[in-house]
């Protein structure tokens, strides 16, 4: 009996595709990608440090706000001296810093800021933050200063809130020095740290 | 005489895998990664004992100098320097003014000194960025602990600070 010699098919059929290579690279990448990769996702939040200096010699007055949170439902609003100084809305903002706050153009402002918790006391702060920044829509400065009982975690929330709303909050309407309206959330995004009792400066 | 009986070889079909839903699998995973990978130069994972704050904020990290601040220890770039007792920094760590700490101090001054010899080397040092540190500290410590660190940043001749934070909903 005679068998029959089978012919052998050469190469792939045509509908084949040989992925060895695809899966090779594929594998490869996946694990490479599983090695570098941070699953973390950290931010940075920018602040800078209150350096001690000779008084200013000059008379003319610069722009000094300053909030000092002594804890979690306890904060001072400090507001330097403001005679001679450019104010948009100058009336209505005196107005409002007499209606509100103790003081006086010439020495400066101060209120005092109570609350059920830290964070009704975080929009209260920034309630009153955005009325001076109507008052001074082309300043960005303002020092944090807490308390030694204070919670880190307080001292970051309370950093995020003076520079901006949170977009869970309506934008507010400044008028610029110039005239011009525009809506922002931006309210004093150069923050400076500071100690409550004193200072941490370099002296 | 019987007849053996000759058994047919069956053959058995060729083994066929099918790798599609692997492939599926694979690919998916592949594109999720890259998709979420976060590529960072900067290593910012937080030393053990320390949960950072969390913020809104959403901002990179420029590399500089890591001081992370626990309720055990103070470390720099991942190396302990100093350590605290009952959460109080202690009395020898502390200079004359109980403010300045000493280890720390020492440390960042030597790192800023390299840092200005080198950038004078290239004769590049007014285009220098300001001096920052990167601070990593557990969100429950009292601020009296974070401003003895603060202090000593500033003293040592860094005056911009970038503290560490996770996003709000990851507390």
């Amino acid at each position: 009996m005679q068998h029959k010699k089978k012919k052998r098919r050469h190469g792939l059929p045509p509908e084949e595709v040989n992925i060895v290579s695809l899966l090779d690279i594929l594998t490869t990448l996946l694990f490479f990608i599983l090695m570098v990769m941070s699953f973390s996702n950290f931010s940075i939040m920018e602040a800078e440090a209150l350096l001690a200096g000779k008084p200013s010699e000059q008379k003319k007055n610069i722009f000094a706000l300053r909030v000092i949170i002594q804890n979690a439902t306890l904060a001072t609003i400090q507001l330097g001296a403001i005679e001679g100084l450019k104010i948009a809305n100058q009336d209505s903002f005196y107005d409002y810093l007499k209606k509100n706050y103790s003081g006086s153009p010439q020495i400066g402002f101060f209120k005092k800021l109570n609350a059920k918790n830290h964070t009704d006391l975080l929009l209260k702060i920034q309630d009153t933050l955005v009325m001076i920044k109507k008052g001074f829509p082309h300043e960005h400065k303002i020092v944090l200063a807490f308390s030694d009982q204070v919670e880190y975690q307080n001292m970051v929330l309370a950093m995020n809130e003076v520079q901006s709303l949170s977009d869970k909050r309506d934008a507010f309407q400044i008028t610029t020095l110039v005239g011009s309206k525009e809506k922002t959330r931006i309210l004093f995004p150069s923050v400076v740290l500071s100690e409550a009792s004193g200072g941490m400066d370099k002296k | 005489m019987s007849m053996k009986k000759r058994r047919k070889r069956v053959d058995l079909p060729a083994g066929n895998v099918n790798i599609t839903s692997l492939l599926d699998v694979l690919t998916v995973l592949l594109f999720f990664l890259i998709q979420s990978m976060s590529v960072n130069s900067m290593y910012l994972d937080p030393p053990k004992g320390i949960r950072l704050p969390a913020s809104r904020i959403t901002a990179d990290a420029e590399e500089s100098v890591r001081v992370a601040l626990s309720k055990e220890a103070l470390s720099v770039d991942g190396n302990v320097i100093t350590t605290l007792v009952h959460g109080e920094y202690q009395k020898k760590d502390l200079e004359n003014d109980n403010k300045t700490i000493k280890a720390l101090k020492k440390i960042l001054e030597n790192q800023l000194q390299k840092k200005h010899a080198f950038y004078k080397d290239v004769g590049d040092l007014k285009n220098l960025n300001p001096d920052k540190v990167i601070i990593q500290a557990d969100k429950q410590l009292p601020f009296k602990l974070v401003k003895n660190m603060l202090h000593t940043i500033v003293v040592s001749g860094y005056f911009n600070y970038q503290f560490v934070v996770v996003p709000e909903d990851k507390k």
